[in-house]
């Protein structure tokens, strides 16, 4: 029995010569029977990737079942996927060329198999999209083009498959690649290569094939080395997720990962959403080093002991002070669903962002398309299985969220309803400010102009003692502004509660509608920096010299030049007053 | 970052994920290399603490050596162990001779369903890998068990980013497999690197053998080897064609016999 030493917990040395690199995770995708676990079983075969022993048992199986060897039976274990040629689970297996080490990750094409498919690509680094030479490109081509964007996998190689069966021909390549290329560019993508080959025959899979002396670009496993590592983080903000706190012995022990930026013994950091601050006093590790740990980056699970004991627990997000995100309750996401029931308005899920936990509802739904043609689905009500949409949600309890793009950990959602994971998603914008900025079918400005004016939040006050009193001269002005040719609204608290809904009030302002809140019942969770724009009108009602009529009269006619549309002074108001608003 | 790092560093977020949301958690140990790793990466997850008790299926048929390096370890690392078996099948003669996968189901899956039920476990942490064999490649890293125990193979919870199915209907229980990507290989050198200790069963003996997998006497065979140290094992399998399960007999029985005792509840 050889003895442990003392071993490092963090590498945040020099990384040795002799530790092998992460290798590329690559997902094989495509619509059913197009090839991809032939290509796998190719790949593996001619790069000798498989134990000998591993092709027999495969050989024995296939004379079992009275079949033709089939390479794919090596991804393809399970008894049913065997007996009924399909996938429908992922599997991931590994191979080397000298250059480079890879994990292969096979996903099922069949639409059943959505999931499942998920499952698979979502850990891919890069993502091979496969289409049957013959059959060009079909649904599941489509779909899972979109899915591998909305998963954030951005590397992405074309193959043709099955060359083979038309007869090596540079047209018959051509019209299925430009058709693909079309429709891959619409949803944004634009595929590093696109390759002919024949997983069937060998042809341009692992070596240049003399059958298709037209094509000038490498061999497909060429291709494959090329690609680029896995890209570090983009940004080098701090975000840490507090997984738990532990009390093991004397200690406490906030742990947690961190996603990006790094964090260092001395740094004043800030928990959100509570906005509570700490100065990180040291950064844990077993088996202890030999000389302490005093900074920790990203990738890696970190443990750290604070100053103050704030109150901390999972979920919580840190970041260093003021570099985080404004917490919030709305959450505008591009979401796919993956549950037989469809997921509709008013529903109540889990969403997950992280180690986050919070129950919400769905607030919105702003459109649905079909994942596979991306054509919308005018007037659902819900996103349906395997199909997409935009969705706003409105969490119980604040949320802590960035946008996609830079960020990815805290920018991804996941909807659990009931016991299981039925959809997920990336975060778009955050805030009732944002929501609104978030692309809808009919952008705010278009119903600003149907409707003649701009939208806006009024805070209303007047000096009436009781809001009973206060309300009735709220409503009066509303009429005052309604005959003058205005939409708008009030929104007041509902019964028994003392603030309006902050999602009614984005919901009036996104239907382009001026709206009026008393200035009591203004809520707290509405983006501050929507109060701060919001016009204001004062009635003094009681003590001023004018009689209420004309207030009313003043007050609604000051609002409406306020909100014109066409007036370049209203223009140059709107910088100003609307940069929050639009 | 490389990769035993990047390995290690996502083992002990799935081993802190499922000790805040899974109560009644424990680990089963089977004493080989990789739940030893296993047990490595939860001392780091935990600061040097094991938070939850060991569970060893004893089929009674292990190489006696195991049981000997169990108990050490056992006392050397402050270990709450569990020994389950199954009474009622030992007492009636249960053993391979009445064929490998009947014993297997009985002994194994069966003793390990009895002590989840009699300790009323929520969640089991296995050390199980996806290169080891076809049905363990087709697994979740949270694979969520009904209440007999069964993987419903043909139909599992999504499972992307870094999420977990962490929500079960009452009754169901959970399997956590935080070695599902590390290979063969990775766990050697990880071994190396950390230099964790391991049984001696591993290392070629003098009659020039030595064993990849570890299992009980009847069933399990050594390999032919000259490797008697960490680094030789690693220079062994960089090379090797032969599979690290060819010495189970167990799987050897069917096309599928893994996958048929999986389903039923073996690890």
């Amino acid at each position: 029995m050889n003895s442990p030493a003392p071993a490092s917990g963090l590498a945040s040395q020099a990384l040795a010569a002799s530790e092998p690199a992460m290798p590329l995770h690559l997902v094989i995708v495509g619509h059913v029977d197009h090839g991809k676990s032939s290509l796998i079983g190719r790949i593996l075969y001619d790069t000798q990737s498989v134990e000998p022993s591993r092709v027999e048992k495969i050989r024995r199986i296939c004379e079992e079942q009275h079949k033709p060897f089939e390479l794919a039976f090596l991804l393809d274990a399970l008894e049913e996927e065997q007996l009924q040629g399909i996938t429908i689970d992922t599997t991931q297996i590994r191979f080397h060329t000298p250059a480079r080490d890879f994990v292969i990750i096979d996903a099922p094409g069949h639409k059943e198999f959505l999931k499942n498919m998920i499952s698979g690509a979502a850990k891919a680094d890069a993502a091979v999209l496969i289409i049957d030479a013959r059959e060009g490109v079909r649904e599941q081509s489509r779909r899972h083009g979109y899915l591998l964007s909305l998963l954030g996998v951005r590397n992405i190689v074309v193959v043709i498959n099955k060359m083979d069966l038309v007869d090596f021909d540079q047209a018959a390549f051509e019209r299925v690649r430009d058709e693909y290329l079309a429709f891959l560019s619409e949803i944004g993508v634009e595929p590093l290569q696109v390759i002919p080959l024949s997983a069937f025959t060998g042809d341009n899979v692992t070596t240049r094939s003399a059958k298709m002396p037209w094509y000038e670009g490498e061999s497909f496993l060429g291709s494959l080395e090329r690609f680029a590592s896995p890209e570090k983080q983009a940004v080098d903000t701090l975000r840490m997720t507090v997984q738990d706190v532990y009390k093991f012995d004397d200690r406490r022990i906030v742990a947690g990962r961190i996603h990006s930026g790094a964090l260092a013994v001395g740094d004043t950091i800030q928990a959100l959403p509570s906005g509570h601050q700490a100065t990180v006093l040291s950064i844990e590790t077993w088996p202890s080093p030999e000389t302490p740990i005093t900074r920790v980056e990203a990738g890696y699970n970190a443990g750290i002991t604070l100053d103050y004991q704030l109150f901390l627990d999972r979920g919580h997000v840190l970041t260093h002070p003021g570099q985080g995100p404004e917490p919030t309750r709305y959450v505008a996401a591009n979401v796919f669903w993956m549950a037989p029931r469809p997921l509709t308005l008013g529903q109540r899920v889990k969403l997950k962002i992280g180690a986050q936990e919070a129950v919400a509802t769905v607030h919105q739904i702003k459109r649905v398309m079909n994942s596979s043609t991306m054509e919308l689905l005018p007037g659902a009500d819900g996103v349906p299985r395997n199909d997409v949409g935009e969705v706003v949600f409105r969490a119980e309890q604040p949320m802590v969220a960035d946008v996609y793009g830079a960020f990815t950990h805290t920018a991804r959602l996941v909807i659990v309803d009931g016991y299981d994971v039925c959809g997920g998603g990336i975060v778009l914008a955050t805030g009732l400010k944002g929501l609104n900025a978030a692309r809808g079918n009919v952008q705010r400005s278009e119903r600003e102009g149907a409707n003649g004016h701009r939208a806006a939040l009024i805070a209303f006050d007047s000096d009436a003692s009781h809001p009973r009193e206060r309300d009735s001269l709220m409503r009066q002005l509303e009429r005052a502004l309604f005959d003058a040719g205005l939409r708008v609204s009030v929104a007041s608290a509902a019964p028994g509660q003392t603030q309006a809904s902050a999602g009614v009030i984005a919901a009036l302002l996104e239907a382009g509608q001026a709206v009026l809140v008393a200035k009591g019942a203004f809520p707290d969770d509405l983006s501050p920096d929507l109060t701060a724009s919001a016009l204001s009108v004062d009635l003094r009602a009681h003590e001023a010299a004018l009689p209420l009529a004309p207030q009313l009269a003043q007050a609604s006619k000051r609002l409406k030049d306020a909100l014109q549309l066409s007036d370049a002074a209203s223009d140059a108001r709107r910088g100003d007053l609307g940069a929050s608003l639009f | 970052m490389d990769k035993l790092t990047a390995l290690e560093q996502e083992s002990i977020y799935i081993l802190r994920e499922s000790y805040k949301k899974i109560d009644h958690l424990a680990m089963l140990w089977s004493i080989g290399k990789d739940s030893t790793v296993l047990l490595w990466l939860t001392r780091k997850a935990f600061f040097g603490a094991v938070p939850l008790p060991l569970v060893h299926i004893n089929t009674t048929f292990k190489i006696p050596a195991m049981i000997a390096y169990r108990d050490q370890l056992v006392r050397d690392w402050r270990l709450t162990l569990i020994e389950g078996r199954n009474h009622a099948a030992l007492a009636e003669g249960m053993n391979h001779e009445r064929g490998r996968l009947v014993c297997c189901t009985a002994l194994k899956s069966e003793g390990l369903k009895q002590t989840v039920e009699e300790h009323g476990f929520g969640g089991l942490i296995l050390g199980i890998r996806g290169d080891e064999e076809g049905s363990r490649g087709k697994e979740r890293i949270f694979s969520p068990r009904n209440q007999a125990s069964e993987w419903n193979a043909k139909d599992q919870p999504p499972e992307f980013w870094d999420s977990y199915k962490t929500d079960f209907a009452p009754g169901d229980h959970i399997r956590v497999h935080p070695l599902l990507r590390w290979s063969e290989l990775d766990i050697w050198r990880y071994i190396a690197r950390e230099r964790i200790p391991v049984i001696d069963l591993y290392f070629a003996d003098e009659r020039g053998m030595r064993y990849r997998s570890l299992g009980c006497a009847p069933c399990t065979f050594p390999t032919a080897s000259s490797a008697r140290t960490v680094e030789d094992i690693i220079a062994e399998l960089e090379t090797t064609t032969v599979t690290e399960r060819s010495g189970r007999a167990q799987d050897q029985e069917d096309s599928h016999a893994m996958e048929k005792l999986r389903v039923k509840g073996y690890m």
